[in-house]
């Protein structure tokens, strides 16, 4: 079966984003495929870059970035939803006039289309609420 | 097309999710038939008149009154939300049709895909 996942809440307000990371790892596990990851609400401060936590806790964005990358899963941020919550990569810092890109590497800006295209093609679609 | 059916289940002002949820609606009548079910506090998005002002917030909910010229002109809610409001259908910016529980559950079974927020 083909998922798509959409992670809606917010890492530091709620579980949804380590609860939709322990979900896709059972999704590939079990033999399924993910169409597509979209982070939107809060759920694109999982790409945040600048944010740092504390040493002796588990870091979820880098779970995620890692998760992306091993498996070659596409991450999306909603570009909307980033850049209300200052969430910019080179060309959007640019567009803006901020100081410097605040994208994780491993994720990509995108429009709300890929997550309505992600949930066409897709047999389930996922959500992770705030 | 498919046919896809929205959930929106948020309180329209509580936070900024209810109105980036509106955008989703907005993106996924250019890609496919799209309804929406309004769930629980949800319903409240329709409810006219609404003021937010003095708290610095653009009324995004009567962007609902535009949807039918997004090709979008089928609305849901549960019957139960309805009596727990005192609302009345007529009354709201765009009326849903009530449905009972057992209805709405085939109501999200007859769509293609299901996108709930």
């Amino acid at each position: 079966m083909k998922f798509m996942l959409a992670v809606l809440g917010d890492p530091n307000h709620c579980p949804a984003p380590i609860s939709a990371y322990r979900f896709a790892d059972a999704v590939l596990t079990a033999g399924h495929e993910i169409h597509r990851v979209f982070f939107y609400h809060g759920g694109v401060l999982v790409a945040n870059a600048l944010a740092e936590p504390p040493q002796d806790e588990p870091s979820i964005a880098q779970l995620w970035q890692h998760f992306g990358n091993e498996n070659n899963i596409e991450l999306v941020a909603c570009i909307a939803s980033a850049s209300r919550r200052g969430i910019f990569d080179d060309s959007e810092a640019q567009r803006y006039g901020k100081p410097a890109s605040s994208i994780l590497p491993g994720f990509i800006l995108g429009g709300l289309g890929q997550l309505i295209e992600g949930t066409l093609v897709s047999d389930r679609t996922v959500t992770f609420g705030s | 097309m498919d046919k896809l059916l929205v959930l929106i289940s948020k309180k329209p002002y509580r936070s900024i999710d209810a109105r980036e949820n509106f955008d989703v609606i907005l993106a996924a009548s250019a890609f496919s038939q799209c309804s929406v079910l309004f769930l629980g506090e949800g319903l409240l998005q329709l409810l006219p008149g609404q003021q937010a002002t003095d708290s610095k917030v653009k009324v995004f909910t009567r962007g609902y009154a535009a949807l039918p010229d997004y090709g979008i002109d089928k609305y849901y809610c549960e019957s139960t939300d309805m009596e727990k409001w005192s609302l009345d259908s007529k009354q709201l910016i765009i009326e849903p049709i009530a449905l009972s529980p057992s209805e709405t559950d085939e109501l999200i079974r007859s769509f293609d895909k299901v996108l709930n927020l």
